[in-house]
């Protein structure tokens, strides 16, 4: 269906990534396989073999000289897009090779369907998706926090699989360098008036995930900093 | 008057500290606000380990503080907190830069290597 709505050479697929060597070579193939030609890597300061992987596959690399985060690397990739015309809509997916690409084209089909702004790419509407227990409790915290401070209920704050409209990206400009940047994009896309829907998707968690973006510290700081930049920023 | 030992240390460690802000302020380190806060903030310590009681009977009559010594304290912790807040904005502030610098930097090396292919 995407493919009479859409034509895949304008879609920009925008992966953050940091140490994922092994993964990200797996990720950009998948994406190629199908049908996903303009791959942009934002390497966050890798001290593994992450460029050369994605260099490799035949991605755009864009590299960080210091590790700055995820939010800062989805920012970079972000301007990318804005200042390439020819790109009419951006996708943000994980590095890790957690989603699947095929949810690509379903996330782009209701997103022209609705002519939405933003479409994240929810994992908890899918009951099938093994999500471990303490992400969910740290995605539950964040989504209450995120739900406070747009006085509606959010489910999946914290996805990082996102589809952009053009009008979001001139809109929003992340300025959280953290995970938490998930959240600062739903506060002020809403606060923006902007429209944003859900749309579930699969997700896998492999046995050995390592669980770089979420620990009680890391936790703590992305709520600190969610309260800090709504009081003072927002 | 007799004085106490702490009478004589803390205004010589102030006046010490007054110097140095002076001399990096001359280096170029610091604006002229900061200067004058930290000349003035150890101007005020050195006061109080001259004259305590005539300093700190006037705040607690001034704030309402039954305890002289409350009131110092209670001043203290609110500097202490100000400094604190001014220090993790300027962290802040710093972190945006570099991060910014960190994403032109990138996204101009990559339009060269665009441009030179």
């Amino acid at each position: 269906m995407i493919e009479q709505l859409i034509n895949k050479d304008n879609i920009l697929i925008i992966i953050p990534v940091f140490n994922e060597s092994g993964r990200i070579g797996i990720l950009i193939e998948n994406l190629k396989s199908v049908g996903f030609q303009n791959i942009l890597v934002i390497d966050d300061g890798s001290l593994d073999n992450s460029i050369s992987e994605a260099i490799f596959n035949g991605a755009i690399v864009i590299r960080h000289l210091l590790n700055r985060g995820a939010g800062a690397a989805t920012e970079t990739g972000l301007e990318y897009f804005r200042t390439n015309e020819k790109y009419k809509f951006a996708v943000t997916i994980d590095g890790d090779n957690q989603h699947d690409p095929i949810d690509i084209e379903f996330l782009l089909d209701k997103h022209i369907e609705e002519n939405a702004d933003i479409t994240i790419g929810n994992r908890f509407m899918s009951k099938d998706n093994n999500i471990p227990g303490i992400r969910r409790f740290y995605n539950f915290l964040a989504d209450i926090l995120t739900s406070f401070f747009v006085l509606k209920k959010v489910n999946d704050s914290q996805s990082g699989f996102k589809a952009w409209s053009r009008k979001a990206t001139r809109t929003i400009h992340i300025e959280q360098d953290g995970y938490d940047f998930c959240s600062e994009v739903i506060i002020k896309a809403y606060h923006s008036k902007l429209k944003i829907i859900n749309v579930p998707i699969t997700v896998y968690y492999p046995e050995n995930y390592s669980d770089k973006g979420q620990n009680l510290n890391q936790g703590i700081k992305t709520a600190l900093n969610i309260v800090y930049h709504s009081l003072f920023k927002n | 008057m007799n004085f106490e030992v702490y009478q004589i240390i803390v205004p010589i460690i102030g006046l010490f500290s007054i110097v140095l802000t002076l001399k990096s302020h001359r280096g170029g380190n610091n604006t002229l606000f900061e200067t004058l806060f930290w000349v003035l903030f150890w101007l005020s310590v050195c006061v109080l380990a001259i004259i305590p009681d005539q300093i700190t009977f006037f705040l607690s009559d001034l704030l309402g503080i039954k305890d002289n010594v409350n009131a110092i304290i209670f001043i203290g912790l609110a500097l202490s907190f100000f400094i604190h807040f001014k220090t993790f904005v300027t962290i802040k502030k710093q972190n945006k830069q570099i991060t910014d610098l960190v994403r032109k930097t990138a996204l101009e090396i990559e339009k060269l290597q665009n441009f030179n292919q």
